[in-house]
């Protein structure tokens, strides 16, 4: 750091010129070093300022190109296919016979993988043995499809340097930037539109009219386990995923719009209370998994009960005694008498960024890849629904 | 480029370094590379006397085959200035744009241009602007800080010099209403406060992700890219802090003996008109304003001391209010 030599006050005689910023931007200062020019650039106005501009000339990083498109990689794919099928064949036990069930009425591919987990579709039923096992490997293949997926549609988003770290923090990414539900009890009704809703507009916009109904608990005469339709859900979604998600500058875009003047109060307080229309029953989240309620406007509260600990973000309180939490991983909770809440069930383990509930049994989530998901029956059904 | 006796520098790591950057390119002398590594690396060590080795490290780090181009550059080296020309300056200009879409930082590139040509000449010898490139960044990088270190010294300078706002103008500052609720101000008054302190608590990392976020209202790209972080980890960041100024917030005021209700009064007193707690305002954003004139810092500096009895005398009145307006 120097001075500008222009004979301004010592405040300015510690301010960061450009060829230390330029340093510090490009790693080449001691760590010492850089931890002192943080910290100026974090308390002189004039060097955030100094910083802000530089962020903003930053030209966009190269995607990175995939690993397995790499012209010298490519004849790994068609050799790793292969292996994978021969290792199937010989080490996946073949199922000793279908098991009879009803198949779930479903629109897109999630239905004929789901299916064939279960085995229950009537091609199923008819296969040979042997069309059964290859069956069988094509499903096992299609299931290490999402990670897949979802770690090429992260290579497209980030730069090569982030790359690891977006990986690192796949949980994180889910996380808002903002409390934006406009049920939180203290911020005004939200006029600020909400990241994923702006993607879920732009999503409604090219996706086509269909609307898709989801199951997330398997019927009794679904013979489909929960645990082998869960990746089949998770792919579906990943698949989805890539249109519907928004794009990092996308996000940063619409986090920017959000950031009115004194947004900063707005989030700070909505670290969450809910309140309900009566103002005298409300909740708040006060920590992983602890949730409080308060039947007099906030003067005292009491513990409510969480079946599980989580990490929440938004609630939704359609009356005084009726509350729907969402969080992470698919957690949806509601509570009917106040104080007890019970899991309700979703289709994957998406992560939730908002709620609007009508009732003890009707809500609708927005998802943080940019969905928007409604029920009418507390969770036993969700219909994918336009925003 | 003066050219300077190379004492600090041993003449075997110069020649070394000088055919790692390419010097011999731009047909470059190599006593003036050298002079331009010591003067880096005078700049890199101006408080300490560095040892061979960790000289050998510093100069192995740097951009050398860039400090060869702006070497040349200033020295007036026609090859060096065409590529600068194709590599460099469209980059300039770029940058120029991303400051002002409108153009308006156009000049300043042209202006950094001419400098670093050496318009300025200076008892006879030609000054490029290069002179201060000293390869601990990219060449890129260097011209865009300094190009952003010029538009903000401008901005700051010409909003000095802005007369005042007339009353009926949009950018008037309103007076305050007669009509101010005293509790409601009492809460705004301790909000503030608190929560400046709260801010200033953080790591200096955490500050300037709120800082940049809200004061200077860069998006989370923008901020994952300038701090080498994805977008999802200063998201993450950006949350945690929010989570600990608002907790630091809730456990100051409940040192001060407040209820959850009148805390939540507090929260909601903020909320209620947003320009009570606006962090760009609390942090202090415009960079027209005096340097070091940030009232948030100081406040919160000061908060550890006398303040802390103001804010308690102020709290009591706060609840003196309260007791009245119930009875």
């Amino acid at each position: 750091m120097q001075g500008n030599g222009r004979g301004t006050p010592d405040t300015r005689a510690a301010c960061i010129d450009a060829e230390t910023l330029a340093a510090w931007a490009d790693g080449g200062l001691p760590r010492a070093e850089a931890a002192v020019v943080e910290t100026h650039l974090a308390d002189c106005e004039r060097c955030t300022a100094m910083l802000a501009t530089f962020a903003r000339t930053i030209p966009d990083a190269p995607v990175a190109e995939p690993l397995w498109k790499r012209w010298h990689l490519r004849w790994l794919v068609p050799v790793a296919t292969a292996a994978t099928v021969a290792a199937l064949w010989v080490l996946v036990p073949r199922p000793e016979s279908p098991q009879m069930s009803r198949a779930v009425a479903r629109s897109d591919s999630q239905a004929s993988i789901e299916s064939q987990v279960s085995g229950t579709s009537g091609a199923a039923q008819l296969a040979t043995p042997s069309e059964s096992k290859e069956q069988e490997a094509r499903l096992r293949a299609a299931e290490s499809k999402p990670s897949g997926a979802l770690a090429k549609r992260e290579e497209a988003q980030t730069a090569p340097r982030q790359l690891a770290d977006a990986r690192g923090d796949r949980d994180e990414k889910l996380q808002p930037p903002l409390p934006l539900n406009e049920s939180v009890a203290i911020a005004p009704a939200a006029p600020v539109p909400s990241p994923t809703r702006e993607a879920d507009r732009a999503e409604a916009k090219s996706a086509d009219a269909q609307t898709e109904r989801f199951s997330p608990t398997a019927p009794s005469a679904n013979a489909a386990p929960p645990a082998a339709a869960a990746p089949a859900a998770s792919e579906a979604s990943a698949k989805r995923a890539p249109a519907a998600a928004p794009t990092p500058s996308a996000l940063g875009a619409a986090s920017s719009q959000a950031r009115a003047s004194g947004s900063f109060a707005r989030e700070l307080s909505a670290l969450i209370e809910i309140a309900s229309p009566d103002p005298m029953s409300r909740w708040r989240v006060v920590g992983v998994g602890r949730v409080e309620r308060s039947t007099n406007g906030g003067a005292r509260w009491e513990p409510a009960t969480l079946p599980e600990s989580t990490t929440l973000t938004a609630g939704s309180s359609p009356s005084p005694s009726v509350c729907w939490l969402v969080g992470r991983a698919g957690s949806i909770y509601v509570t009917t008498d106040g104080l007890r809440f019970v899991r309700v069930p979703f289709t994957d383990r998406t992560d939730f960024v908002s709620i609007r509930a009508t009732d003890g049994r009707r809500a609708t989530v927005a998802t943080i890849d940019g969905r928007t998901m409604r029920t009418e029956d507390q969770g036993v059904t969700w219909i994918r629904v336009r925003p | 480029m003066t050219q300077t006796r190379t004492a600090f520098l041993d003449r075997a790591l110069v020649e070394r370094l000088y055919r790692k950057a390419r010097g011999e390119r731009w047909s470059l002398p190599l006593d003036v590379f050298a002079s331009t590594l010591e003067a880096s690396a005078r700049k890199a060590f101006a408080s300490s006397t560095p040892d061979a080795s960790q000289l050998d490290r510093y100069c192995e780090s740097l951009h050398l085959e860039d400090l060869a181009v702006a070497c040349a550059c200033a020295q007036g080296v026609d090859a060096a200035w065409e590529h600068f020309i194709r590599e460099y300056r469209p980059g300039l200009y770029r940058a120029a744009d991303a400051i002002d879409p409108s153009g308006g930082s156009r000049d300043l590139a042209d202006s950094l241009y001419g400098e670093l040509f050496g318009l300025d000449v200076r008892d006879g010898e030609r000054r490029s602007h290069f002179r201060y490139f000293h390869g601990r960044s990219s060449l890129a990088t260097w011209l865009r800080a300094v190009l952003s270190q010029r538009h903000v010294d401008r901005l700051r300078s010409t909003r000095r010099q802005d007369p005042l706002p007339e009353d009926e103008t949009p950018g008037a500052i309103p007076a305050t209403s007669n009509e101010v609720d005293p509790q409601r101000a009492g809460y705004v008054g301790l909000m503030r406060r608190s929560v400046t302190a709260a801010v200033a608590a953080l790591e200096p990392r955490d500050r300037l992700r709120l800082r940049c976020y809200y004061a200077q209202d860069l998006t989370l790209l923008q901020i994952g890219r300038m701090l080498n972080e994805s977008e999802a980890t200063a998201s993450r960041h950006l949350s945690r802090a929010r989570r600990d100024v608002r907790a630091t917030v809730e456990r100051d005021l409940r040192a001060q003996r407040m209820t959850d209700a009148e805390i939540a009064d507090c929260f909601a007193a903020v909320v209620s008109d947003s320009a009570y707690l606006d962090l760009a305002e609390l942090l202090g954003s415009d960079p027209g304003s005096d340097p070091g004139s940030d009232p948030g810092a100081k406040t919160a500096r000061a908060e550890s001391g006398p303040a802390r009895k103001n804010a308690n005398v102020e709290r009591s009145k706060v609840k003196e209010t309260s007791r009245a307006g119930q009875r």
